[in-house]
């Protein structure tokens, strides 16, 4: 396939890169592919620490209160 | 037993129901319920989702199997990760009909597959864990077995097999290792690596390593991919066992076959009913046995399962 400017547009779309036929792709679409990934990692990896520093800590162990029948009169 | 039983090389032509070539699958059927076994191994019933799931494991082996294989042919990362994602992107496409497979599965689909590949690959490109090379030069990648055993039929004399199938054999801080590649939904937390001990596969390796490599084997290391649907995450796990264990293991594996040739002889495999809980027949064995047939060909598909296949032909 000849690289031209729209081509290269056409084929960085990651949807339109796995609808297509894989023995059709050039080593350049393959990059794309790996790229994409990696770029979703990045976004992940950054997604995952977020969510590990929001985490609220475990609270300690509370002792449990009888509650007397009465409450629920 | 079902008029068009599909033949399997694996069992016994003498002796018509018996098994002589057991893998972890096929023992670990028998082990769970013998009725299982009889659906599951010998008439071959799998459910039509197995599929799915069984497919994207053996496209997420081969796909790192051939990055191993370019990395120790001197490919750089970049490459032997092209050659693996180019493969896996082929293997998951349906030629004929010119659309991708595996494109049902919430979790396990093709785009799920190869953003598993590129991070795992990633993550370890410096692996600590070195593949060992083999007398013959080759990488100990993908490597199948058949281990003769010290079991032989009572019927018909013939010997009992214990096959498998390793993902590497490698080394790590010094000490030679099983590399047992997973993929799962499921978070890779201490309830996920509990199911490993004890456990029919994890022995039967580390029991057929030490023997089939002649060499001491540390244990198995668990490598586990977590497939979500947004992400993959990964982790790694040594798995052992004592001489002792493998011992007690070996024993319980006689007493195993014992009941394979009791089974086969009687023909009949009794239902354990008290392993039915997430079992993929409950549906069926909740049934009449006249109407069993019918429900297992409508939710059903017939695949021969044989440990005398072997992989790593590359």
């Amino acid at each position: 396939m000849t690289d031209t400017p729209l081509t290269e547009a056409s084929i960085n779309s990651l949807d339109e890169l796995f609808r297509r036929d894989p023995l059709e792709m050039s080593d350049k679409d393959w990059n794309v592919v790996i790229d994409e990934m990696r770029k979703k990692s990045a976004l992940w990896a950054k997604i995952d620490a977020e969510g590990k520093r929001k985490a609220p800590k475990a609270k300690p162990m509370e002792t449990p209160v009888a509650v007397s029948t009465s409450d629920f009169d | 037993m079902p008029d068009a039983t599909l033949p399997n090389p694996s069992f016994s032509r003498e002796v018509p129901g018996l098994q002589l070539a057991f893998d972890s699958v096929s023992l670990g059927a028998l082990k769970k319920c013998p009725r299982f076994y009889q659906l599951n191994i010998i008439e071959g019933w799998a459910p039509k989702g197995e599929q799915a799931d069984l497919f994207f494991g053996i496209v997420y082996h081969g796909a790192l199997e051939r990055y191993d294989h370019a990395r120790t042919n001197g490919a750089s990362h970049d490459d032997a990760l092209r050659t693996a994602v180019r493969w896996a992107m082929i293997e998951t496409w349906d030629a004929e009909l010119k659309r991708p497979k595996l494109v049902e599965h919430n979790y396990k689909n093709r785009f799920t597959l190869v953003r598993t590949i590129v991070w795992y690959c990633d993550k370890f490109q410096d692996d600590p864990i070195k593949t060992i090379i083999l007398a013959n030069g080759k990488p100990a990648i993908e490597l199948s077995y058949r281990l003769e055993l010290d079991y032989r039929c009572h019927l018909s004399n013939e010997a009992f097999l214990h096959c498998g199938h390793l993902d590497k054999l490698g080394t790590f801080q010094d000490k030679t290792v099983i590399v047992d590649r997973k993929t799962t939904k499921h978070t890779l937390d201490e309830r996920y690596y509990e199911q490993f001990s004890p456990d029919n596969q994890m022995s039967g390796y580390t029991f057929a390593g030490k023997i089939v490599y002649n060499t001491p084997i540390r244990g198995i290391i668990i490598d586990a991919a977590q497939v979500a649907v947004t992400f993959s995450r990964f982790d790694r796990r040594l798995i052992e066992r004592t001489p002792s264990m493998l011992d007690e293991w070996h024993r319980d594996l006689g007493f195993w076959l014992t009941a394979a040739q009791q089974f086969a002889r009687a023909q009949y495999w009794p239902m354990n009913d008290r392993a039915c809980f997430g079992c993929t027949y409950r549906g069926i064995c909740g049934k009449p046995p006249e109407v069993r047939e019918q429900w297992l060909k409508v939710n059903f598909v017939r695949r021969v399962w044989n440990p005398l296949e072997t992989r790593g032909d590359i």
